[in-house]
């Protein structure tokens, strides 16, 4: 294999890889990125047999092949070069070489046939393949993977699923104690179906997309979800489990409305929740006509209360939440925005919406207050 | 569904037995409801009480009450967080996998460390770091109540925590004889090996259960051989170390010896003050230091009884509303010693158990062994054992000199006995209690029946 690429196309490959290569060494080759060389294009592939990246880029092609090397080491070599073109070359003993001017690197490879092999996307349009936009993409997981698990005792909730049901796709991720919900009409929605995506998928998606723009496609394939977006495909093995049922939980209709703005209500609560400091970082809500009272209290460090001015007319009713799913959810808005909260009482699912998005449904469950 | 549970909790408690399950009663929180099943929660100390006296009462009257059959869980109160999804994961799903919800968790961060038990901490914390690699098998060894199985369920803890990827398996010796006897009814021994064999940590409690179980010990030796071999980390605990669990195998005995040998000791007065302010702290509850220092002064040395009264005062408090003082303190104390605190001796259980059958002190130190005179001599030996820690060697001196083997075998049969016969079992318990407390029982001495070996 010999070929030149740019450093910028090897680069961004080698990037988006880090986050995929295994780093716990079960299979030394796993830590490798793939690089293959055909007519006149160079594919850097990494896996960890989760989820695997394929990224295409434009190469000057002298002989073609395949090498791999150690995906860090050769992120960190590439990263330190100057820009402009750098030369790759492998030897029978498939090391790497690596050469940009008088720098000159010899990296220890491993076998490419032992590299593992990766699903590919299906070629031809299938009924479970929809397009949409990037960033509508990345905004609808940007707005439902903080609300997900670190629990791996509880697999369906480590991700996020995707749902395409009646022309929507819904997008959904629930840690038990809060639900985040993002609807979208949706061309080409077709055939029903439901699949989980890990955290980590989720994450990666995000790099990919990040600065993209246009349609991307995805595309569901049995235990696989494919992400095609331009030169980047990455493929995704769904979790094995089921979301739980969610439409339950979703109140039809609540007692109290709250009227707020993100910004100055994020701040206050930040202010008050210093105090918030156990486990679950329990703040109690107090609202009132005009104005919502927040109060944080340990009993070794002391009392925080600050009041924010808010539209709400009915009785007083004092509630209980972590302050940290508060703070969670309007810190995606701007601070300008207003947030709809609708409460029934002290122990049922209170929901926030925001009238800016309408596609977006947030679920809290409230907190015992002793 | 919530009012019914509501007026069937309230008649209960109208006709609750004892404090404690007044108090669970009053402690048990509504958490979700479905067509079948009812979901409640309760604080980790009333937990047990809970599930063993209050739910099969729980359920049986709200199945009446809604005319049709419904399932109440009771699960241990974990956060004040409610939650969305409360039936998602079975309530019990952990205890599928071995490691009983114990609520609070028994982690290494609730383990109290004192200078008897730091030693043992400190190897299971490494084990838990870095599991197969430093000590292997890890043996833990100590009396009753004294936090074996606190370390291993934290090591389980700790590996789930830090290296999710390993599969880690906690089970008692019983529970494994029982798999074993299973296994091979079912004809399934290869399926149950396999099984095994798969486990990257394997935890096994109470391991001198495994006492004259000949097939178990056989299955456990080839299961010990395989994990060892691979570096996969093995803990074990028993009550007694390695070459004194005679009933066991010389190679299984000989292996055990193989990574690390630790023992617990009973924790001093410092760390017993400091076993009952963090208990307490887990409850929500403050304990005055003077509260804690009372109870740690007057009590024995083992973790359980010191959680045993610390249940006892603050569900008397919670009742009551009193506040936590050194007045109630001892007013529960006064409820289990009689306001007497009589240090147990090995003298009081040998006198005592005399009396309760019939017999005389020395008797018991002769060298006779009629079948009557003989069961209490072990009753008495397992006693000096179990309550007072006493060595085996020593018991034996005390026996009318006899060998330490004697006192191994009569506590391991005794231990074994109480699984078969609960009438043994209650006799043991009231003889602890008129050693503790000097009263006597209401029981007419025992005969004992029949031997069956």
């Amino acid at each position: 294999m010999e070929c030149r690429m740019t450093k910028d196309d090897l680069l961004g490959a080698l990037y988006l890889a880090q986050g995929i290569v295994d780093r716990r060494v079960t299979l030394p080759v796993l830590a490798h990125v793939l690089i293959q060389v055909s007519n006149r294009e160079a594919t850097i592939l990494a896996t960890d047999q989760e989820i695997g990246l394929r990224r295409r880029s434009g190469a000057v092609v002298s002989k073609r092949g395949a090498a791999t090397a150690n995906a860090r080491v050769l992120y960190e070599i590439v990263r330190s070069l100057a820009d402009g073109e750098i030369e790759l070359r492998t030897d029978e003993r498939y090391q790497l070489e690596v050469k940009q001017g008088r720098s000159q690197f010899r990296i220890v490879g491993i076998d490419p046939e032992e590299f593992p092999a990766m699903p590919a996307a299906p070629e031809a349009k299938t009924k479970a393949q929809l397009s949409i936009d990037a960033e509508n993409l990345r905004r609808m997981l940007e707005l439902t993977l903080f609300a997900s698990s670190a629990d791996e005792a509880r697999p369906a909730l480590c991700g996020v699923c995707f749902e395409r049901r009646d022309g929507l796709l819904n997008v959904v991720a629930s840690d038990g104690h809060r639900l985040s919900l993002v609807s979208r009409p949706l061309k080409g929605v077709r055939a029903d179906a439901s699949v989980i995506l890990s955290r980590k998928a989720v994450t990666e998606m995000l790099k990919v997309l990040d600065g993209l723009s246009g349609e991307v496609q995805l595309t569901f394939a049995g235990g696989v979800v494919f992400l095609g977006a331009g030169d980047v495909e990455l493929a995704m093995r769904t979790v094995q489990a089921e979301f739980p049922s969610y439409e339950a939980v979703i109140p039809r209709e609540s007692k109290r409305a709250l009227r707020i703005p993100a910004g100055r209500w994020s701040q206050a609560l930040r202010r008050v929740g210093v105090l918030a400091v156990e486990q679950t970082h329990p703040v109690r809500l107090t609202l009132d006509s005009g104005k919502v009272e927040m109060w944080a209290r340990n009993t070794e460090l002391g009392e925080a209360r600050e009041e924010v001015e808010a539209e709400y007319t009915g009785d007083t009713f004092t509630i209980g939440f972590n302050v940290r799913y508060l703070l969670d959810v309007l810190g995606l808005f701007p601070g300008d925005t207003t947030v709809a909260v609708e409460l029934e009482d002290d122990e049922s699912p209170t929901i926030f919406r925001v009238p800016d998005e309408p596609e977006f449904l947030y679920v809290l469950m409230p907190m015992r207050l002793s | 569904m919530r009012e019914q549970l509501n007026s069937v909790i309230e008649r209960l408690r109208s006709q609750a037995a004892t404090m404690e399950e007044e108090a669970a009663l009053r402690a048990v929180q509504y958490v979700a409801h479905d067509k079948e099943r009812c979901l409640l929660e309760v604080k980790p100390l009333l937990a047990a009480i809970a599930r063993e006296k209050l739910l099969p009462k729980i359920q049986a009257s709200l199945s009446q009450a809604m005319g049709r059959p419904v399932r109440v869980h009771i699960r241990v109160a974990r956060s004040p967080q409610r939650e969305l999804f409360p039936f998602f994961r079975a309530p019990d799903s952990n205890e599928a996998e071995g490691i009983p919800d114990t609520g609070h968790g028994r982690t290494f961060e609730h383990f109290v460390v004192g200078p008897t038990n730091r030693f043992a901490h400190a190897a299971a914390f490494a084990v838990a770091r870095n599991p197969g690699r430093q000590y292997n098998p890890l043996f833990l060894y100590g009396n009753v109540g004294l936090g074996k199985t606190h370390l291993l369920h934290a090591i389980a803890h700790g590996i789930r925590e830090q290296h999710p990827a390993l599969e880690v398996r906690y089970v008692t010796a019983d529970a494994f004889m029982a798999e074993v006897v299973y296994a091979i009814r079912r004809n399934r021994l290869p399926h149950f090996k396999a099984r095994f064999h798969r486990i990257d940590v394997l935890l096994v409690d109470d391991v001198q259960l495994l006492a004259g179980r000949e097939r178990t010990q056989e299955e456990f030796f080839h299961i010990f051989n395989t994990l060892h071999e691979s570096g996969k980390q093995i803990v074990l605990a028993a009550d007694r170390p390695p070459d004194e669990l005679l009933q066991l195998e010389e190679r299984l005995r000989n292996r055990f010896t193989w990574g690390l040998v630790v023992d617990i000791q009973p924790p001093e007065l410092e760390t017993r003050v400091a076993i009952l302010q963090r208990k307490a702290q887990l409850e929500g509850v403050e304990l005055p230091y003077e509260v804690a220092l009372t109870l740690a002064q007057h009590l024995g040395h083992s973790v359980r009884e010191l959680h045993g009264i610390l249940t006892r005062l603050l569900a008397l408090a919670s009742l009551t509303g009193a506040d936590i003082t050194l007045d109630l303190a001892q007013k529960v104390l006064g409820s289990t010693t009689r306001g007497e605190d009589r240090p147990v001796t090995l003298e009081r259980i040998q006198e005592t158990v005399a009396h309760f059958f019939g017999l005389r002190v020395e008797d018991l130190r002769s060298p006779r062994r009629s079948r009557a005179i003989a069961t209490a001599r072990q009753i008495a030996m397992y006693l000096c054992r179990q309550d007072l820690g006493a060595s085996f060697p020593y018991i034996g001196e005390c026996f009318g000199g006899r060998d330490h083997t004697t006192v191994i075998h009569a506590v391991t049969s005794i231990e074994r006995r109480q699984t078969l016969e609960p009438e043994l079992r209650r006799v043991i318990e009231s003889l602890r209690r008129i050693v503790r407390t000097g009263e006597g029982s209401p029981l007419s001495p025992w005969k004992p029946a029949p031997e069956r070996e």
